[in-house]
Parts: C-alpha cells; structure tokens; sequence
C-alpha cells in the first residue's frame, strides 16, 4: 500500500485504479452469447482490447461505458476474510459506478478487477493510482483453499463465463 | 561542353513527388505513433524527431529542385535526403514495437532511471523484436541523424529539431515472445552492459598495448610458417592482425557485458544467462558465420568467475530466520555447482585453438581481464550490487512469491515497508524458481501446475517491479510534499 495513513479507514480499506484496461470492442461482435462458449473463448482476443496507460496519465471514461480495470494493489485475502468491493462515494457523486461484481472471496490473491461504468452525462477523466475504490471486509467461517476462477491476476481479467460447468443444460447449442 | 543532365526536369520532378510524399507519410504515421500509448516518454520523444525531420525536408527538398539542373549535384542530394527518409521511415518500426501492451510496461522506467544513473544523460527505449535476440544499438540514434542531417540542412535547422530530444539514445530489444518472461529479462543488463563495453574498448584503444602483444605473437607465427615465402610475411601479419583484433573485440565485448551484468545483477545474471547457454550450442567456436561470437561455454566461465570474486552468492552460514534460506542455499548452490563443473570442461577452448589467430585473440582476452576488472570498479563500483542490500531483502521477498504475492517490498507491516530493489526482485525470483520451481515434469508427464505457477511467478516479478517503482516515487514526492 502507497500510503496506509490515507488508505486504511475506519471500516474499509481504499484502494487505487491501475494502469492496465480492456475495452470491449462493440465493432467486433453483435452479440455476446454464452450459450456458444467456443465462440467466446476463441474470439476473446477480438472482443476485447486491452490497453496500458502510463502512470498519471489520463483515460477517458465516456457516458455509459463499460471498461475493466483493475485495482494497483495487489491484494491478498486470508482464509477467514471476504470483501466487497464498492465504490468511493466521491465517484458515486460524479457517476462512476465500480464494480458491478463486487464480492472477493476468502484466500483471493490479486489485483481486483473492477468494472467501471460512467453514468454521468459527462466524459469522466480517471487517473491511475487515484483512490478509486473501498474494499469492505468481513471476517468469515471455516477454511479452504481459493477456488475461484482468476489465479493470482496482476490486471483486469476478461469474463470466464463460458467455463461455467453446466451452460450446457441451460444454453441448449442452437 | 557541360555534360546534359541525367534526368529531365519533368522526371526529377517525378522522383520529388514521390519523396515528399514518403515524407508526408512518415510524418503522419508518427504523429499518428506520438498519440499511442507508451510506458514512458522515449518513444514519444523518437516520433515527434522524425515528425519534424520529415517537416524540416519537405522544403529543402523543393528549394533543392529549384537549382536543378544547373547544380548537377541537386540530383544526388536528393537521393541523399531520399536515402535518409527511407530510414527514418523504417524506423518507425521502433517506436510501434514500444507500444505498452507490446513490452514489459513495467520495465521501461526502471531501466532507464539504471542507465541514466550507470551513464548520465543516456537514454534507452525498450522495443519487441521479432528475432530471438537480446540486442542493443549501440550507435546513439541522434548522432546518426545528426551525421546525416548536417548534411543537408543548416547547422541552426539541426539543433533546432535536437531541442527536445535527448542526447545519447538507444534501441534496446528483447525477443517478442518472451515479453511476460521477467526472468530472462536480467539478459537486458548484458545489452545494457555492451555501453560500457564499448566505453572500455575505446578507452583501451587510446594506448592499444594489447595490439603491440597480439603483433608480436602473430609476427613470431608467421614468420615461422612463411620462412620460404618471406615476401609474403608482411601481408599475412597485418592480415592476421586485423583478423585478430576484430575476434578479440567481438569476444571481448560480449564477455565484459557479462562481467558488467554480474556486478550489476548479481547471481540473477549468471541464472539468466546459464538459462540462454543451454538453449544453445556450448562450444561452438568464433567464425565468420556467427561472427565471431564466443562460446557460451567461455562467457559462462567469466561470468561466474565474476560472480564468484563478487560474494553474491548465497552464505552457507546465513542466518535461518526465515525458513525458505536453507532450501534457497542448497538448490542456488547446486545450480552454481553446475554451472562451474560445466566450465571447467575444456571443449570450447580446444574448439577455440584449432585456429591459432583465435587462440591468440582469446589469450589476450583473459589476460586483459584484470584490467577491465579495474576499470569497471574505477568508473562504476558505486552501481555494483551490494551483498548486504542485496540479502537485507531476497529471503523475504522469496517467503512473499512462496505466498504467490509481488515480491515489491520488504514489508513488516502496511506502516513499515521498504520499496525492494529491482536486483532483489530479480534475484528473489531467481531463487524462488531454482529453490522451488524445478519440477516440471511429473512421471513422465509435463505439469500444466508447474507451467501455470511459472507464469504466475513472471506476472508477480513484472508487477512487484512496476509498484516497487511506483513506491519509491511516491515515497519521494510524498516526503518532499511535507
């Protein structure tokens, strides 16, 4: 952590916008079925583009558009702590909603990929390494490993829906 | 009679056309690249140069059509300029390749705040490289365009467009597809370290003693060979001399490279390039179809000769505070012991004396190490990695990659860190993967844990170097702040 002082509150935990994006390319696709999961897999590279901003310097976040990002921090949970990620009320106030995905389970080590969404009217400019989210946590029962999905990511990370075992009951192939 | 002139205006007219639309060309695909996103400010700097190179030709370009053709000579200098812009237009491809997502982002900053601390006022921009090479430029960029451009432009015109652009810069490039390979990226300090190779060759070239030596060991050979062909003695030495001096600058600066990245990384250099070493042929001799390289086999016997002179590498006394010391010193150690039974093989150097202007170009190598040796800690001694800062830090950040976290700080607590060094963060990954990353293969069967937690340790070094560095700044800007 850059600067605990500022960073640990009473109840949460700030936490800083990274410098790695991916931006969704909406002129590549019409659709984003997960019912087709080797069309997400093998397409991704063409769904998404990631990009790299240098450090304090400036990226335009437009009115309803959607990007991943990712927190500075990397984080590291123990076996007896979740959080939730959610937004500074600062940004809240402007329309910049983070993470629509929020919760973080126990034993998770990485960087949070936030999902930035700008609700205002307005083109919002962002800054990596700004204070740009709270990690809330609570403490947790029992123990185990992380099983999750994301292992150990360093930036944002792309949807793995398509992994989900049982699509193929509920996404019937066409 | 004056000779007609080879073109007619209406051709020469023709050529211009097309070189000022190269020039338009690369002026726009430039200032298209100066809007790109980089991870430091070099590239940038590079596009707007050759931006305003090709704005600067553009009309010196007419202006020089307008004396044809009764200055005979306006023909070639458009060629020239021609030439030039050819160039520079092929050298866009430097600054495409230094695109963010196309490097380590996180690498670019650090190395060239090392570069510019190691030689003030150099600067480096990191690019991909298709070829499966570690390189380095080592002509500085804005000399070359400065050589040409005085040229064809006024002194003045030149500085101008010099303004912004750093002194002393240079392309340093890494093999593409080992863009997330941290570990081999201490590779970078050997090309880093051809600098001061060069800066050491020039410096011994201001007295050449080695070449009194290498004359006299050449003319004794000779002259013995050509006894019955004595008219032919003086050829065959200068011949041989020059033969002789270009292997000995060729292996020369490859292994004082190594020696240089030894000091400057440490054992993290030895690890990298022993890993390069078996990739390849050990012994294979210094020929004009590699030319003239040296064997690995040599350059791994200097480099851990370095190293070994260095203390670097891990004590068997050290204390066991931290539990991951031992199992470290024991696999480092193995690893070491290797390397040095490898080298004390004499393969490459029987490859190496079957020629005997070789041999003589090697012997003088080794005994002119001693003096690089010298210069190294005469000019340098203050960059040379530190024993003791070098292990106040690598166990703990090995424990941190053992908890699969960046290995960016030495970290009692959130309120008690202490931004790591990128020679530690290197060092420690090295370790990390020789103590406990050696199991690739599992009953016969190759381990996709092994390969995922092999990516896993690459991701961690890269990010615990770009927050390691992002610390330090703020760290420095928060205490100068208050």
């Amino acid at each position: 952590m850059l600067d605990p002082q500022n960073q640990i509150g009473d109840s949460s935990v700030d936490v800083r916008l990274g410098n790695e994006f991916v931006l969704i390319r909406k002129r590549s696709f019409g659709t984003l079925d997960v019912g087709q999961p080797e069309n997400i897999q093998g397409r991704i590279a063409k769904y998404q583009e990631r990009l790299l901003i240098e450090l304090r310097k400036p990226f335009i976040l437009h009115p309803n558009q959607l990007v991943l990002g990712a927190t500075l921090e990397y984080v590291r949970l123990p076996n007896d702590i979740a959080c939730y990620v959610i937004g500074r009320s600062s940004w809240g106030r402007l329309g910049l909603v983070i993470a629509t995905a929020s919760a973080v389970a126990p034993n998770f080590r990485g960087c949070i990929t936030l999902e930035l969404i700008n609700h205002g009217e307005v083109p919002l400019i962002l800054y990596p390494g700004i204070r740009i989210a709270q990690l809330v946590l609570h403490s947790t029962k029992g123990e185990g490993e992380y099983t999750g999905r994301y292992k150990c990511p360093t930036g944002p990370q792309f949807s793995r829906i398509h992994e989900d075992s049982e699509l193929p009951f509920w996404c019937p192939e066409n | 009679m004056s000779n007609p002139p080879v073109l007619s205006q209406d051709l020469v007219d023709t050529l211009l056309v097309d070189v000022i639309n190269r020039c338009r060309t690369i002026r726009s695909r430039s200032s298209v690249l100066a809007q790109a996103e980089f991870a430091s400010e070099n590239p940038v700097k590079l596009a707007r140069l050759i931006g305003n190179i090709c704005s600067e030709l553009e009309p010196q370009l007419v202006a020089i059509r307008d004396k044809y053709p009764q200055n005979s000579n306006a023909l070639n200098d458009i060629k020239l300029i021609d030439d030039f812009v050819r160039e520079i237009g092929a050298q866009l491809r430097y600054i495409d390749g230094a695109i963010a997502t196309k490097v380590p982002s996180s690498l670019p900053q650090p190395l060239e705040r090392l570069c510019d601390k190691l030689l003030p006022g150099t600067n480096l921009m990191l690019r991909p490289q298709w070829k499966y090479n570690y390189s380095i430029l080592l002509h500085d960029l804005g000399v070359s365009y400065r050589r040409e451009l005085s040229q064809i432009l006024p002194a003045s015109a030149v500085d101008n467009l010099f303004n912004d652009f750093p002194s002393r810069f240079h392309i340093i490039s890494f093999p593409s597809v080992e863009r997330r390979t941290a570990l081999l990226h201490c590779d970078l300090a050997h090309e880093i370290g051809h600098l001061i190779a060069k800066a050491y060759l020039l410096y011994e070239g201001k007295n050449r003693p080695y070449l009194l030596d290498l004359r006299r060991k050449i003319a004794d050979r000779v002259k013995a060979e050509f006894k019955e062909r004595p008219q032919l003695i003086e050829e065959t030495i200068e011949n041989r001399l020059l033969d002789a001096d270009f292997i000995r600058w060729r292996g020369f600066s490859e292994i004082i490279s190594d020696i240089f990245a030894v000091h400057l990384f440490g054992p993290a250099a030895l690890f990298a390039l022993f890993q390069m070493a078996i990739a390849d042929s050990l012994d294979f001799p210094p020929t004009k179809e590699t030319s003239f390289y040296p064997p690995w086999r040599r350059r791994l016997r200097h480099a851990i000769a370095t190293l070994e002179g260095t203390n670097l590498l891990p004590d068997e006394n050290e204390s066991d505070v931290f539990a991951v010391i031992l199992p470290v010193q024991e696999k480092v150690k193995a690893r070491v012991d290797t390397i040095r039974a490898m080298t004390i093989s004499n393969v490459d150097k029987v490859a190496l004396e079957a020629d005997w202007t070789t041999k003589i170009a090697y012997d003088s190598i080794d005994e002119s190490i001693p003096h690089v040796e010298r210069f190294l800690h005469q000019n340098y001694v203050n960059s040379f990695l530190d024993r003791e800062k070098l292990y106040q830090q690598v166990y703990p950040l090995v424990e941190r990659l053992q908890l699969k976290l960046p290995p960016n700080a030495v970290e009692v607590s959130p309120y008690d860190s202490q931004a790591a060094d990128l020679e530690a963060i290197l060092n420690a990954a090295w370790f990390y993967r020789i103590a406990f990353l050696e199991r690739p293969f599992h009953e016969g069967k190759f381990d996709e844990d092994f390969q995922s937690d092999y990516e896993i340790l690459n991701a961690l070094t890269l990010k615990a170097i770009e927050y390691s560095y992002i610390q330090q700044n703020f760290n420095k800007w928060h205490s100068e702040a208050k």
